[in-house]
């Protein structure tokens, strides 16, 4: 099991200089590397491309680690920059064709007349079109809840947040969500 | 009713296939072997402030050296001063012919002209004077129809030759 290194106790180890830098940066990569490459790969759907953006994101990360002014979480830094490089990362691929992707990461239950019709290609779509309307704090619980399954317990961790935050937090992202769903298969 | 319905209890995501640790530890490795290479603000490299010492110091060579233009002006003549006027006239009595004389005045002033007795230059003069004067005066007119008569003769010049060409 992963140990979970504080914030702050990577900063510091960040700022000592020298090795520590790089010690710092492979507890980054430890703790956050598997989650992150799932968030971009669901949106990428192609381990080449996800490679791509995720060496991206880890560069910037270690070239800007000490600019992070911690107004937020680490987590929820990092979050917002593999975001903003998988977006801009999908604005270029748009261009291009004949990209071999997963099957989407999403399957259709039987039940709910309104998915009756629909693929689980569109509702992966629109999923990720609502996730992407979110403020980031709620893109990222709905994430780590939703994706990751991870505890409330976990996440109050990584992102310095109260469980009861947490709970609230993904309660109107969900309800946020299903809205934007049934409003878009509606029209 | 639909409404009441939770759709996350009808989508079910699949857990994306996440690599080993080893991907992630030779990606952070690939990063920090990379990250040497980082770009360095320009004012933090050596090679910058090497560039602009050696850049400072021909400039304040430039400036010492070219700044006082009677420093300039002075040199020639300071190297001039040194040297022994004998030498100095001789040398330009034997390259006369070299010499622009305005330039050579802007360089002698005339104070220096006038004070200077040495007796070498008078022949200059006197030579330049005896020639203007010698060439000046040299006219068919100074000459007598004899002596030039004589002249082809010693030539063994036939005057009717040259008839056509002084269309006499």
């Amino acid at each position: 099991m992963k140990k979970h290194l504080d914030d702050k106790y990577i900063i510091d180890l960040f700022n000592q200089g020298g090795k520590n830098i790089d010690i710092a940066f492979k507890g980054i990569v430890s703790m956050y590397g598997d989650k992150l490459y799932s968030q971009i790969r669901r949106i990428t759907r192609n381990h080449e491309h996800t490679n791509d953006v995720l060496q991206n994101v880890l560069i910037k990360i270690y070239q800007n680690l000490d600019g992070f002014n911690q107004d937020s979480s680490l987590y929820t830094w990092i979050y917002r920059i593999t975001r903003n490089e998988t977006l801009n990362f999908l604005d270029k691929e748009k261009r291009r064709s004949g990209v071999d992707i997963d099957t989407p990461a999403l399957e259709i239950l039987a039940g709910y007349d309104v998915l009756d019709g629909t693929t689980p290609e569109k509702i992966l779509q629109l999923l990720q079109e609502a996730i992407d309307s979110l403020p980031e704090k709620q893109a990222l619980v709905f994430q780590l809840k939703y994706y990751e399954e991870l505890k409330y317990s976990e996440i109050s961790k990584q992102l310095s947040t109260s469980e009861g935050a947490l709970k609230a937090s993904f309660h109107i992202a969900k309800q946020k969500i299903q809205q934007f769903i049934i409003h878009k298969l509606n029209h | 009713m639909n409404n009441e319905k939770d759709i996350f209890d009808y989508i079910k995501a699949k857990k994306v296939d996440v690599p080993d640790v080893s991907y992630f530890d030779s990606l952070a490795d690939s990063i920090i072997s990379k990250g040497q290479v980082k770009v360095i603000p320009l004012y933090k490299k050596p090679l910058f402030w090497m560039s602009s010492a050696a850049a400072a110091v021909i400039l304040l060579f430039v400036a010492f050296n070219f700044s006082d233009d009677s420093s300039i002006q002075d040199k020639p003549l300071l190297a001039l001063n040194d040297m022994d006027n004998d030498l100095v006239y001789s040398y330009v009595h034997e390259n006369i012919n070299d010499f622009d004389t305005e330039l050579l005045t802007e360089f002698i002033s005339e104070s220096a002209i006038e004070a200077d007795n040495t007796t070498e230059i008078e022949p200059i003069i006197e030579i330049q004077e005896s020639t203007t004067i010698e060439s000046n005066s040299i006219t068919l007119e100074n000459i007598s129809s004899e002596d030039i008569l004589n002249y082809f003769e010693s030539e063994a010049i036939d005057i009717s030759d040259l008839e056509d060409e002084l269309f006499i």
